[in-house]
């Protein structure tokens, strides 16, 4: 290929996957430094490189063995779904219910006083600890 | 074959980064020679990964000569720091390298100029998304190369797994795994290459 002539689509294409020999890929090399149009169709090839990395490295399933696998992990999924839905389940409790149940757990006299437990910060708040007022 | 020792520039983080990398198998023996600051086992690297690390950066929109630079760089900057690599995981290792000397150009250029240079790149480019970053696939497009790839001979998906997945193999070593000359290694290669184009220019 002389200086003046455009690397045919082959060529760049042998010198992106590294086909050509040394004396060919400098020539391209001095070629599409000096020619914007096949610096362009170069950049294509590289970025189709780049492309074919890309969907080796993002092939789904890429052995029968994978897609047992795969299988087997769906199947276990939905058993484990079926079996949590269809478990019997104790009695529902509404908001309220909870809230009482919750204020009796905290507070034992908070059910006598009608889920109502008051503060007096007068008798939690100790001055001097150990001093009795 | 060796490059000349030249200042390289900062490639600490990202050197500092792989440095965390255990490898779960034993590094190739040439890599492991390398490590040990045998010469020709870095030209036996360098020749058989440059041009791989040259066309990451034409992907990225670099010019030609620009690309070879920094892959230059990145050689050199490898070798500097090959006491503190445990492992020389090549192509891969390479290729963040020069994508980080790359971006680190550009973040020292300003916002200004990196912009403009985004917009050239993008200007020399059939799809101006590709100016700076990779052009990725759309799902549309990794569905048709898929379908694409799922119509090969059993032969062609084979070279493709072995030079595309392993990324590490050789068209030579390919061509003796499967029992076929290195020439025709290339030649199924292109036609490989032909069809994902097809498909994903469709």
């Amino acid at each position: 290929m002389k200086m003046d002539q455009h690397p045919t689509r082959t060529a760049l294409e042998a010198y992106v996957i590294d086909a050509l020999s040394p004396a060919e890929a400098a020539e391209v090399e001095r070629h599409v430094a000096a020619c914007p149009s096949c610096a362009a169709a170069l950049t294509a090839e590289a970025v189709l490189e780049g492309q074919l990395h890309e969907l080796a490295r993002t092939r789904p399933l890429r052995r029968p063995r994978a897609r047992w696998v795969a299988a087997v992990a769906s199947l276990a999924v939905a058993a484990s779904l079926v079996i949590y839905f269809r478990a019997p389940r104790g009695p529902r409790l509404d908001f309220d219910q909870i809230v009482a149940r919750a204020s009796t757990e905290d507070d034992p006299t908070a059910g006598e006083l009608g889920g109502t437990a008051s503060f007096d910060p007068a008798l939690s708040f100790d001055p001097e600890p150990g001093v009795s007022p | 074959m060796f490059l000349p020792a030249r200042r390289s520039f900062g490639v600490d983080l990202v050197l500092a980064a792989d440095l965390r990398y255990v490898p779960s198998e034993m590094s190739k023996p040439e890599e492991t020679r390398a490590l040990s600051g045998d010469r020709a086992a870095w030209d036996a690297l360098i020749a058989r990964h440059d041009r791989r690390i040259v066309v990451s950066l034409l992907a990225r929109g670099l010019p030609i000569e620009r690309a070879k630079e920094l892959a230059h760089e990145t050689w050199i900057s490898l070798f500097a720091r090959r006491a503190e690599l445990t492992a020389l995981r090549l192509p891969g290792l390479a290729i963040t390298q020069a994508r980080f000397l790359a971006a680190d150009e550009l973040r020292r250029q300003g916002r200004a100029v990196a912009r403009a240079a985004d917009e050239r790149s993008a200007e020399r480019v059939r799809d101006p998304r590709t100016g700076g970053e990779d052009r990725l696939l759309r799902r549309e497009e990794l569905a048709r190369a898929q379908a694409a790839l799922a119509t090969l001979t059993p032969s062609a998906r084979r070279v493709f797994e072995l030079l595309y997945d392993r990324d590490d193999v050789s068209h030579r070593e390919a061509g003796e795994l499967l029992g076929l000359s290195e020439q025709r290694v290339r030649q199924v290669l292109c036609e490989v290459r032909r069809t994902l184009r097809e498909a994903i220019e469709e």
